[in-house]
């Protein structure tokens, strides 16, 4: 094969071919199963669930009852929310259906509102120095 | 060209198949039934034999055959299962010879010899009270509902009933000699499925050294060393926390370390699972066989390390951790410090003091201590119980103040 014929070999190689098409299916197919088994294999739900400021645990409440909670990070304390009342400075906490969310905020990111409601890991809330942590497995040992 | 495009067409069939079975099969395993069996029963996820572990595929073969071996013995000896051997000596009349099992003989015996052992403290015997009390399986989801004490006289009924003789056992079948008795083997039920469990690996490597867990709901069976041990700690295990509801903090749900632990049996018999509050008091499913009542000693979790060359070593370790919450504490410590002698015993028993105590050689650690040795530090923020030394301890064990908001708190949650 001299040299054109090379470049004309090139030259007439398409990104797909039909056997390529089946290999990017193949590929998407498996991309889609292993997020379906993500989420059908997500970690255990916990039972209670608790708020850390600073790094230290100020408030641990189950997650079977409904209810609804507010942080205050002028005294760093989480009391019952009560509705109307003028907050500054607080995440309200709502415990619902077993999983719990950060309905609304007044930090400036309000990135703990978008962890949405969760029945296993952590709500971060950075500018208030808050975490919220489900209870997991804990220290793992052999039984 | 038309070549590869063939080709294509089957590679992509081929892919089709592959993926259209391995769906299948992830729905499969998703979606399967849990079965109506009661034993929670799991095998570790490493075994090893002369210090190689088994693949995935034989450790898996291993697991089913000791869950069909279970769930025979389960179909034999459980009160929960119709057409047991157990449900038919209850309902059986006085004076009826009722054939029982192989599983449900051995059971038998080894109920007899433990009762003899724990003074009686364990009977296989209790199931008129068990009933009277509400534990019996007709109570199902009724277990926590709060209900007033039974009156004096059909506590004595009951508790004449289930005397240790009123059940005869000769020649495989089990005679009543009064209507209305009836067995119970919850007692030692977790502990000899782990016997039956482990002698079966023993036999399956017969002349190897094989090294893995097993465990049957609050029962373990710790065969050989750990192996592959990173933290050199040896086996190790957690104590529940019987109050975990009332501790804050992460890992609320572990109240004690256990390490160092090889070729050993654990058992852990606790307050806080099928039990219920009325005015201000915990019963628990546990029947104090001395007057019938549901054992009220203070004591709130017993945990007993029996090792592997006692015989029936998880099953011993059953009746003792029933048989020591249901005696005063002074006498269950001393109960395990003479097991401990005898034969190499350990136990951990909390109270409701919020005190524990350690009989016996074992090395046990507090959450934080723990904590440190793993090099998970920070993860505990507290201690929940704290170590006394066992010969402080006194019969009359007042409640820690937790304990009293614990109570408060399973009372609302109950109530509702």
């Amino acid at each position: 094969m001299d040299r054109a014929e090379k470049i004309g070999e090139i030259r007439k190689k398409t990104f797909f071919r039909k056997g390529d098409v089946a290999v990017y299916a193949a590929a998407l197919l498996l991309v889609a199963l292993f997020t379906l088994l993500a989420f059908l294999y997500r970690a255990a739900p916990g039972d209670r669930f608790s708020v850390i400021w600073r790094g230290e645990t100020i408030f641990t409440a189950s997650l079977s009852e409904d209810a609804v909670f507010v942080f205050t990070a002028e005294d760093g304390a989480v009391r019952r929310y009560e509705e109307g009342k003028a907050y500054s400075g607080y995440n309200v906490i709502e415990v619902s259906g077993g999983q719990v969310s950060v309905r609304e905020a007044d930090c400036p990111d309000h990135t703990c509102e978008s962890f949405g409601a969760i029945g296993s890991g952590v709500i971060v809330c950075v500018p208030h120095e808050l975490r919220i942590e489900i209870e997991g497995a804990g220290v793992e040992t052999d039984i | 060209m038309q070549k590869f495009a063939g080709f294509g067409k089957k590679i992509r069939r081929a892919l089709a198949l592959a993926l259209a079975s391995a769906g299948l099969f992830a729905l499969c395993a998703c979606g399967q039934a849990a079965d109506d069996y009661f034993i929670e029963f799991s095998l570790s996820d490493a075994v090893y034999v002369d210090g190689t572990p088994l693949s995935s595929r034989e450790r898996d073969a291993l697991e089913g055959e000791i869950a069909s071996l279970l769930r025979a013995v389960e179909d034999e000896v459980s009160a929960d299962r119709e057409g047991s051997d157990v449900s038919r000596v209850n309902a059986a009349a006085a004076g009826e010879s009722v054939a029982v099992g192989e599983y449900t003989q051995a059971m038998l015996r080894l109920a007899a010899s433990l009762y003899g052992q724990t003074g009686g403290a364990f009977s296989p015997a209790l199931y008129p009270l068990s009933d009277l009390w509400g534990f019996t399986p007709r109570f199902e989801g009724q277990y926590s509902v709060p209900r007033e004490e039974p009156s004096a006289a059909a506590l004595e009924e009951a508790l004449a009933l289930s005397s240790f003789e009123s059940c005869s056992f000769a020649e495989g079948s089990v005679v009543k000699q009064t209507d209305g008795a009836g067995l119970d083997l919850g007692g030692i039920a977790k502990g000899y499925m782990c016997d039956v469990a482990a002698a079966y690996i023993r036999e399956k490597y017969a002349g190897h050294e094989v090294s893995c867990t097993v465990t049957v709901m609050s029962g373990s069976v710790l065969l050989g060393q750990k192996q592959d041990d990173e933290t050199g700690l040896g086996y190790t295990a957690s104590v529940d926390n019987p109050r975990s509801a009332v501790t804050s903090g992460a890992g609320a749900g572990q109240a004690l370390f256990l390490a160092g632990l090889s070729d050993v049996a654990v058992s852990t018999s606790a307050d806080n699972y099928r039990f219920y509050v009325y005015e201000g008091k915990i019963y628990p499913h546990i029947i104090d066989p001395s007057d019938g009542k549901p054992a009220d000693n203070g004591v709130i979790s017993v945990t007993v390390l029996v090792p592997l060359d006692v015989p029936y070593a998880a099953a011993a370790a059953d009746a003792y951790s029933t048989a020591g919450f249901c005696m005063p504490l002074t006498d269950a410590l001393a109960f395990y410090e003479r097991l401990a002698e005898e034969q190499g015993v350990a136990a951990v028993v909390i109270t409701r003091d919020f005190r524990y105590y350690v009989i016996g050689n074992c090395s046990v650690y507090g959450r934080t201590e723990f904590d440190g040795m793993i090099g998970s530090e920070g993860y505990f923020s507290e201690e929940v119980f704290a170590r006394a030394a066992v010969a402080d301890a006194s019969d009359d064990v007042p409640p820690d103040a937790r304990e009293t908001e614990y109570i408060a708190a399973m009372a609302d949650r109950q109530a509702r």
